[in-house]
């Protein structure tokens, strides 16, 4: 008979397109049509199989000519498959540390940038904003950085297109964080090797959100938040300051008079912060064309900065069809990503400033002939060394800086299942990344103290233009041998990527068009470029559905290498055993799942070092010196610095880990412990003066060991029909230790990294180096007194020593959420503990009188009371050293769903509401601002962007 | 398609296309000269400030007062500067030198003309790196020794003690002497063989300091070469550091050469003129002053009066209101404690400004003349008076009258100022250089020299970190190798007392 019915989903109540219909034991079979509808004939009392990825299959027995079938979502089957390199596997085949990260397990709440959707949600992996200006991304570290000066940025992967390391973070905010569907974290070298050269600092594979056949769905989301400025350095008040000035001139013997004190009280940070509003809005349609799946989005975001005038603009579209062809054996899975943004960026000098400036000035000046804005006019004839210290907030009004940039990512894959052997497919994978951005900048005449230059016009369209592209061809052969148990899968690729930028250079004017002096430049452009060329292979071997092993080696070419150092191989092995499956265990009502993993594996590091490092070049001198010769004037030339036998950083990490769930996995977790070696590590030392044409140069030595665990918690407390509790913690504890240094003496001090920062043989990366501060017995610092630690009658670098690292040791996240009925409560939070930061405000009063510009002092002036400058020693004083170790509430949040409100006929449509605030509160006894912000050490203290307070409100329409 | 893995820059080149022509070479060359004269940094200045701040003739108003107190340890930032400085321009000098080796020019396909133009240039940056160590043997005492070895071998610089590098500038010298072109018929801006007999005589002067042996015999002889090789003192003591001082080519033996529009630098003698305090614009012929450098009471002493009426070298800046500065100096901070000295002014023989052709008002075309005739007249009758033979006492009092006439009557033939043979001795020696070349970069050196710099011999304003002045440890006769180098350089020892 004819039978004829319509197929759809359990939970949406759509239909399903493309649905498999077969009847058992035939090859007669059909699809299901764009509104679910099918036709097949079969006899009565035959069964036919309906089955459909990602749903669980059913089978029914013919009756009568209308069957109507539901079917549900395959929970298992989705959780089952995990993305790794060039391809996915099914969870249970899993032998390296991997972690994935699906939508429901996100960070809730107010998110611009996707890689916040992650952070503190998996062990290892420490996810820092970089600053607090919008669009700013994030800083990856995991487990504890591979490298010490290469990169320690890991690989993404965005829908199968690698993104130039350089840019990674930058590649995630452009995304849009409402198209992301899951992160895939490779962290271990068994499932990063497959990278090789590119897989050290693990791997992040991302996909976004794609097509699913069916009527169509439209989701629209809009947020708006507004953001305040958390953190001020506390820094005397004008009343103070000019109570101050007269010690200084006491000591100083300089008049009073001479400091041209103001009258006011400003508070310079006050006023170069501001309440910033954003809004977010983006809508997603999905669904399919007779059987083409589609899904496109559009978002618009539109952020304002704390720090005044910033402001950061971006619109994304994505398209992502994936239908299928001859009879499901060609898929095509097409991506494309559009995203336009527009910055004004806020001059962060001026926070740096703001801490410093004069308090008892105003900030306008009625008789200013600079715009109105009070500056240190007495200094106008000395640029060179006034250069930044004018108002901050002339900085941020009179100074327009804005860069425009238009980017484009996309590929196309197309994976072929082969007609007349069906266990082999061939996939290609082809894409590229392309970005154009242009800048313009304006100083008026009147900027303080661009006066002498009669302001500043400068334009560059375009700035500059990014191509990448790549290539892979990637041959699988799936094949389960049940006759030995077997199920074995092997994959062999090639993959071409190549990065390519050109860089153009203009000339900048003034507000009159006249080129100014000497900034013609040497070059129009520049095209750096880089290209590597890989060849890789991997077998999974699983026996009996119980025992996998998993082999991958990876050759890769470099362009950033001699010949012959060009060519790395990277090996992996890996095995896994699922003990829950055996039989002492399978009936087990307590655990639910317990599987054991070892793996071992080599990756490679040559991001991070430059291009052409390896070749010894020379470029033209700057175009405004052109020293004068008889009568010509001739510019010179610049060697740089060349390290010809550069080669491929190296690093082997081995790994075991225990994934295991108990109670149905109502609690559920994993716990890894790793050991990783890098070799030849790729290190900017401090080389003897005279080898070189530079002070330093990254050069291959040394060996860098990390070792730790993580581990990863989650748990379901209470689960019924109208109460829900779920509970996520994870933990990782990482110690970095440098093993070697040179090639040959390694007992002295080490290679510096900033002035306090030191990396010695038997310490952990960037380790502080610092004197012993002596204390009177009020137990208050003596102003440049320090322990003479070899007795020697002398203070010097023989008298520093080392003490903590500057990375945090222990690393916690804790994630909550509870839920009634249609209310969703969460909460997030993280914590570094022994994490140290060498905090030194402005505490001496050389600062009210340094004659470059009156710096302010800190309060902290009121604790040491210093008087003098140029106490070397100080500086390097283990008093300014602080244990920075902290608790923040990253997000709280509140969501309500109000169900099909919008059209209570048809259960496909929601409306969600909710509000949420950003980084709650720290608790922490560090007083030199936010403990996790990025410290460039003697050079900011108190000059950085910190990441704000936002308190946010948003609505979801899904119809 | 492995080739894709062959990538090059787009605009940099590589060694044998920089050095494909006689025009890379000269490139190559004024590479040495920019880093030389602080065009695109800060190692002159650094040099001029060690050399003036610890002395008499120099204090500084911001920052750190350890230069001036003699009193640093082995962080002192503003020695490191210049330690690094110098041997990146020895680095430049042996690539130079290797790249230009008779074998590679042949290789090149040079024809015999160039190479033997090329020999010039390789002749004149041997110079330059032997002015170099001259300057870390004077500073430092013990460097570190790269070669031409060190960068072609990789390998890790030894250190060469004090009297070993003596010798070795001593016979780098003499090797490239008659390498050079003819005193005076080289490029301006260019060394000739006159900078090379300039530099071996006042190497000699210091001998005993560097050496612990006297070479006043070798320091008459070769400032005698340069005083015969057709030099005279210009006429007037107050053109030698004008804006226009390019004109000077009877005097100056061997300059640094800056121009407004075409060295954007702050190293330059741009610093020399906008730092001396209170300075206004239409003095100093760039802008308001930086109120950086003063000058200690010894100075304004040294002359019959603290304005150029009889001495026109007195050149003290006492400020147009004169009650606001004081020639004492209280305080080290105080930008108006203590005379300035307006030596150095942007301006034309006529006194007129020069035109600024840059963005920043501020830069200089004051040549800095490395060598001029007065100082190799004051290095012949220190050595005849300190007993170098070759020489003679009417002479050496001659030459010091010829100087003193220019400074009472701009011409060095006048009398008036006019010294007797009774009244030179080496202390009023030591006085007429201070007269005569005052922040020039000499003081330090001159009071090593005469064993004034450390001892009790000699106090001045501050020296000591005391006000009425003080002794200091001896050690302060060199700076300390800088830390740095210590940390990364394993072959090296630090300075005595460091």
């Amino acid at each position: 008979i004819v039978v004829k019915g319509t197929v759809t989903d359990t939970n949406s109540k759509l239909p399903l397109a493309g649905v498999n219909i077969v009847v058992k034991g035939t090859n007669n079979g059909a699809t299901t049509d764009f509104d679910g509808n099918y036709q097949i004939t079969a006899a009565k009392g035959a069964i036919v199989v309906y089955s459909y990825v990602g749903f669980v299959s059913i089978e029914k027995t013919v009756n009568n000519a209308l069957i109507n079938v539901a079917m549900a979502e395959d929970a298992q089957a989705l959780d089952e498959v995990v993305l790794i390199g060039y391809g996915s596997t099914r969870k249970k085949d899993l032998t390296g540390a991997v972690t994935q990260i699906d939508s429901k397990e996100f960070q809730k709440g107010f998110v611009t940038n996707a890689e916040q959707l992650i952070a503190n949600k998996v062990p290892g992996v420490q996810i820092t904003p970089i600053s607090g200006k919008p669009g700013a991304g994030s800083s990856f570290l995991l487990r504890g950085g591979a490298s010490l000066s290469a990169s320690n940025t890991p690989l993404f992967v965005i829908d199968g297109v690698p993104i130039g390391l350089s840019d990674g973070p930058g590649a995630l905010s452009s995304l849009n964080p409402d198209d992301i569907a899951s992160f895939s974290v490779l962290k271990d070298a068994s499932a990063a090797a497959i990278y090789g050269s590119r897989g050290s600092n693990g791997v992040i594979i991302i996909t976004t959100k794609n097509g699913k056949s069916g009527a169509l769905k439209v989701s629209f989301t809009t947020k708006a938040s507004v953001s305040t400025n958390l953190y001020k350095q506390r820094v005397l008040t004008g009343d103070q300051y000019r109570q101050v000035a007269q010690k200084a001139s006491l000591v100083s013997g300089v008049p009073v008079a001479d400091f041209n004190l103001g009258t006011a009280n400003t508070d310079w940070q006050d006023e170069i912060y501001q309440n910033a509003l954003t809004t977010d809005n983006s809508i997603s349609f999905s669904g399919g064309l007779k059987s083409l799946p589609y899904r496109v989005s559009f978002g618009h975001l539109d952020q304002d900065g704390t720090l005044k005038t910033g402001n950061f603009k971006r619109n994304t579209i994505t398209l992502n069809v994936n239908p299928t062809f001859l009879d499901n054996h060609l898929k095509v899975n097409l991506n494309i990503k559009g995203i336009s943004q527009q910055e004004r960026k806020a001059d962060e000098s001026a926070i740096y400033t703001a801490v410093n400036f004069d308090p008892t000035q105003s900030v306008r000046d009625p008789n200013s002939i600079y715009g109105g804005y009070w500056q240190y006019e007495e200094f106008a004839s000395n640029p060179a060394v006034l250069h930044g210290h004018n108002n901050p907030v002339s900085k941020l009004e009179q100074v327009s800086d804005r860069t425009t940039s238009v980017r484009s990512i996309g590929n196309i894959q197309l994976d072929y299942n082969l007609h007349f052997f069906p266990d082999l497919s061939v996939k290609l994978n082809t894409g590229y990344d392309i970005a154009k951005s242009k800048w313009d900048y304006f100083v008026p005449a009147n900027h303080f103290p661009a006066n002498i230059s009669n302001g500043v016009v400068s334009s560059g369209n375009p700035a500059s233009e990014t191509k990448n592209i790549f290539s892979e061809i990637t041959l699988s052969y799936l094949k389960d041998i049940t006759s030995i148990k077997s199920r074995i899968n092997v994959l062999a690729g090639y993959a071409y990527n190549d990065f390519k930028t050109t860089n153009y250079f203009y000339p900048t004017y003034d507000v009159d068009g006249a080129i100014q002096t000497g900034s013609t430049p040497n070059f129009d452009f520049d095209i750096p470029q880089n290209t590597l060329i890989s060849y890789f292979g991997r077998l999974i071997y699983t026996f009996n559905d119980k025992y996998v092993l998993t082999g991958t080696i990876r050759t890769d070419g470099s362009s950033k290498f001699s010949k012959n150092n060009r060519w790395g191989v990277f090996p992996s092995v890996s095995a896994a055993w699922k003990i829950s499956d055996e039989a002492f265990l399978s009936d087990s009502e307590t655990i639910s799942d317990l599987k054991f993993r070892i793996g071992y594996g080599v990756t490679g590091q040559q991001d991070g070092i430059g291009n052409y490092g390896y070749i010894p070049i020379y470029n033209l001198g700057s175009s405004s010196i052109k020293y004068p010769v008889g009568n010509q004037f001739i510019q010179g030339i610049d060697p740089s610095a060349t390290d010809r036998n550069r080669k491929w950083e190296q690093s082997t990490t081995s790994n075991l880990g225990l994934d295991w769930g108990l109670l149905k996995d109502r609690i559920s977790g994993s716990f890894d412990v790793y050991y990783r070696e890098t070799k030849d590590l790729l290190n900017q030392i401090t080389i003897p003066s005279g080898t070189d044409f530079a002070n330093s140069i990254v050069k291959n030595i040394g060996s860098l060991e990390n070792k730790g665990f993580e581990i990863k918690l989650n748990a379901t407390p209470v689960q019924n029909k109208d109460f829900g509790w779920d509970f996520g913690f994870n933990y990782s504890y990482n110690e970095n230790k440098i093993t070697k240094l040179s090639e040959g003496d390694d007992s002295g001090t080490g290679l510096f990294s900033s002035n306090i920062l030191v990396n010695s043989v038997g310490y952990g990366r960037n380790t502080f180096f610092i004197y012993h501060q002596v204390y009177d017995t009020n137990r208050n610092p003596i102003e440049d007194q320090m322990v003479d630690i070899n007795n020697d009658g002398a203070i010097n670098e023989k008298d520093r020593y080392r003490t903590k690292s500057s990375s945090p040791q222990h690393i916690m996240g804790f994630n909550t959420a509870f839920n009634y009925k249609k209310l969703a409560f969460s909460m997030a939070f993280h914590s570094n503990l022994g994490q140290y930061v060498f905090f030194n405000p402005n505490d001496n009063l050389s600062g009210v009188y340094n004659g470059i510009f009156r710096s302010n002092l800190h309060q902290s002036y009121f604790d040491t009371n210093f008087t003098q400058s140029g106490n070397n020693n100080q500086r390097f004083s283990d008093y300014y050293l602080q244990n920075a170790s902290f608790l923040k509430m990253d997000n709280i949040n509140l969501s309500y769903d109000f169900g099909n409100v919008l059209n209570p006929k048809k259960d496909n449509n929601n409306l969600v509401v909710s509000a949420s605030v950003q980084n709650v509160f720290t608790i922490t006894d560090f007083t030199g601002g936010d403990p996790e912000a990025s410290w460039n050490y003697g050079s900011n203290s108190g000059g950085t962007y910190n990441a704000p307070r936002t308190y946010s409100v948003s609505a979801k329409f899904n119809f | 398609c492995t080739d894709d893995l062959d990538r090059f820059p787009t605009n940099a080149l590589t060694n044998d296309a920089q050095f494909s022509t006689i025009e890379g070479y000269k490139q190559g060359l004024v590479g040495t000269y920019l880093q030389l004269s602080g065009s695109n940094n800060f190692f002159y200045r650094g040099y001029w400030e060690l050399q003036e701040l610890t002395t008499d003739e120099a204090v500084n108003t911001w920052g750190s007062h350890k230069t001036t107190h003699l009193d640093w340890s082995s962080d002192h930032a503003e020695s490191s500067e210049a330690y690094t400085s110098g041997l990146y321009l020895i680095t430049l000098c042996n690539n130079f030198i290797i790249e230009a080796s008779p074998n590679t020019l042949s290789a090149r396909g040079f024809s015999e003309t160039d190479k033997s133009e090329i020999a010039i240039y390789v002749a004149e940056v041997r110079f330059i790196k032997a002015y170099a160590y001259w300057m870390l043997l004077d500073l430092y005492g013990n460097p570190s020794f790269p070669t031409e070895e060190t960068l072609l071998n990789s390998e890790i610089p030894k250190q060469i003690k004090q009297a070993d590098l003596f010798d070795f500038i001593e016979s780098e010298l003499k090797a490239i002497d008659g390498e050079l072109k003819t005193p005076r018929s080289n490029e301006y801006g260019r060394a000739d063989n006159a900078a090379v007999w300039s530099l071996l005589a006042r190497l000699y002067l210091n001998a005993e300091v560097y050496r612990g042996v006297p070479h006043y015999n070798d320091a008459i002889t070769y400032s005698k070469k340069v005083i015969d090789a057709g030099y005279s003192l210009e006429s007037n003591h107050a053109w030698l550091m004008l804006g226009d001082n390019y004109q000077n080519t009877n005097e100056f033996i061997f300059t640094f050469n800056y121009d407004n529009g075409n060295i954007e630098s702050w190293g330059t003698t741009n610093v020399y003129a906008l730092g001396a305090s209170g300075v206004p614009a239409s003095i100093n012929g760039m802008s308001a002053s930086w109120n950086l450098y003063r000058v200690t009471p010894s100075i304004p002493a040294l002359f019959p009066s603290n304005n150029p009426n009889t001495d026109q070298r007195a050149v003290f800046w006492t400020e147009n209101d004169e009650a606001s500065r004081t020639l004492d100096i209280e305080s080290l901070s105080n930008s108006k404690h203590g005379y300035s000295i307006y030596k150095y002014r942007n301006v034309d023989r006529a006194g007129a400004s020069l035109a600024q052709n840059n963005i920043y008002n501020n830069l200089s075309d004051i040549d800095f003349p490395v060598f001029r005739l007065a100082e190799m007249y004051l290095i012949y009758a220190e050595a005849v008076l300190r007993g170098g033979t070759g020489g003679d006492m009417p002479s050496a009092l001659a030459y010091i009258n010829k100087i003193r006439g220019r400074a009472y009557a701009n011409n060095p033939n006048s009398t008036l100022g006019n010294i007797n043979s009774s009244e030179l001795t080496l202390n009023f020696i030591l006085d007429e250089k201070a007269r005569e070349m005052m922040w020039e970069g000499y003081r330090r050196t001159d009071l090593i020299r005469y064993n004034k710099f450390t001892t009790a011999n000699y106090l001045w304003a501050w020296k000591g970190g005391v006000k009425q002045g003080a002794a200091v440890n001896s050690k302060y006769k060199l700076f300390p190798i800088p830390i740095s180098d210590i940390l990364s350089n394993p072959n090296l020892t630090q300075n005595p007392g460091y």
